[in-house]
């Protein structure tokens, strides 16, 4: 007999109203950290304005990625 | 001169015209002045395009046109055109030039929906910058490629319907219709044709010489180096003057849901003029895991909306064919509202472009090439295998 099964119909019940009570505390409190963080990330926006900015470096830089990767393999 | 001293010193110190804000104060106006000078010369450099395109071609722009009468081959001209100048604004705004000289509105559909595929080019190259961290490039991959996507299954939608019905075509009239008064596009009041009327003519006076047809396309070719200019620099100042006013927007839409996202991403495409520089933007908050895919996508569909507003604004102040510049314009915001109304709206198509960025994402992150495969093949290869095969045709 496990556990669960030895626990009454009430007590089940309040573990089930604490459990979702808890959930939902921990769900806003998550929603309201990423909120925070995309706040946050946000702050830098001048930034991302520049590397958002396309350039021939990009590009340099990832074909150059591909080249190593390349020789690294062979 | 006692009293005048005192009373200077006297004045707050930011008032005081010497002091590093009055200085700041000024630059700003000053961009402001360049935006507002600029502005004036991308709605001059367009019906440059209008004169220019009419003068050279005379009533034969239909027969000039004739390669890109099928949709397809229009389709591709605007995503090669677009990818290749990297603003989708530009061609846009080109194409409404080209439209007001007597390029047929059927034709130039499908190249306005080539153009919002190109533009999307821009933001996957930012991307590739994060090519160094695998999960961080999957991230930075999806959130540009979902631009494309989107894109895409738009033209899958309504390219049939706009050949099979002309639906775009009819709602651009009809909503042009509302703003042109029998063909003669509010003539009374178009203070802004009026005051771009004596560039557009000193040009056209400079290339008399030349006869119609070199005469023309001079003017075509000046109208399109000075709207490449002209949106180039806005946008360098825009971004620059309306960061703050950018970043406040983005702020108010954090939490708030996908309307807000959709919105939002309108609104700063409006200020930055650049729905490339939108889109961009996601990818580095996208690329960092702060925001996520679902979360960014709304802007992106905002920035669609818009980068409409410069053609738009091209086409209030065009000479030639007014009611049909307009409605180029108008097709281009029906269109880009009407892929968000069904693609957004319809809950089995809503994350179909989501769930193929993710995947590409994936793909791409664990085998690099798929990403240069990807970027060559949907920009630039399988738009001029279909252009060559449309040709033979």
């Amino acid at each position: 007999m496990s556990e669960l099964q030895r626990l009454s119909l009430e007590k089940i019940r309040h573990l089930v109203a604490e459990t979702e009570g808890t959930l939902g505390e921990l769900k806003s409190e998550l929603g309201r950290r990423e909120a925070a963080a995309q706040d946050a990330e946000l702050d830098h926006l001048e930034e991302h304005f520049k590397n958002a900015e396309l350039s021939l470096g990009s590009i340099r830089d990832f074909i150059s990625y591909l080249v190593e990767q390349y020789r690294s393999k062979h | 001169m006692h009293v005048e001293s005192r009373s200077a010193e006297a004045l707050p110190k930011e008032h005081s015209p010497s002091t590093p804000f009055a200085t700041a104060d000024r630059k700003q106006l000053t961009q402001w002045l360049m935006v507002a000078g600029l502005i004036y010369l991308l709605i001059c450099a367009v019906g440059l395009i209008g004169s220019g395109f009419k003068s050279a071609t005379g009533d034969q722009a239909k027969e000039m046109f004739a390669f890109a009468t099928n949709p397809f081959a229009g389709l591709v001209v605007g995503t090669v055109a677009t990818a290749l100048i990297q603003s989708s604004s530009t061609v846009t705004s080109i194409i409404v030039g080209l439209v007001a000289g007597g390029l047929p509105v059927s034709v130039a559909v499908p190249m306005v929906m080539g153009a919002n595929i190109g533009t999307s080019i821009t933001n996957t190259i930012v991307s590739l910058g994060h090519v160094r961290e695998k999960k961080e490039f999957a991230r930075a991959f999806s959130a540009a490629t979902v631009h494309d996507f989107f894109n895409l299954l738009s033209v899958v939608i309504f390219l049939p319907l706009e050949m099979a019905f002309g639906l775009l075509e009819k709602i651009g009239s009809f909503l042009a219709g509302l703003f042109v008064v029998e063909n003669a596009s509010m003539n009374g009041l178009n203070f802004v044709k009026a005051s771009t009327a004596p560039v557009v003519n000193s040009f056209k006076h400079m290339v008399e010489g030349f006869g119609h047809v070199v005469g023309g396309s001079l003017l075509i070719l000046v109208g399109i180096v000075l709207i490449f200019l002209s949106i180039h620099y806005v946008g360098k100042l825009l971004k620059r003057l309306m960061v703050g006013r950018a970043k406040e927007i983005m702020h108010t839409a954090i939490g708030k849901g996908p309307l807000s996202g959709i919105v939002s991403g309108t609104l700063v495409t409006v200020l930055v003029q650049s729905s490339s520089t939108t889109t961009s933007l996601m990818v580095p908050l996208a690329g960092s895991g702060t925001f996520g895919l679902k979360e960014i996508y709304p802007f992106t569909l905002g920035a669609n909306i818009g980068t409409c507003i410069t053609a738009l604004l091209a086409a209030t102040a065009v000479t030639g064919n007014t009611a049909a510049a307009l409605q180029i314009a108008f097709i281009h915001l029906t269109y880009n509202v009407l892929g968000v109304l069904v693609i957004y709206g319809l809950p089995f198509l809503r994350y179909l472009p989501v769930q193929a960025a993710e995947w590409l994402g994936e793909t791409a992150s664990k085998n690099k090439l798929v990403a240069l495969a990807y970027i060559l093949g949907v920009f630039f290869i399988v738009p001029g295998v279909c252009l060559g095969v449309t040709s033979l045709v």
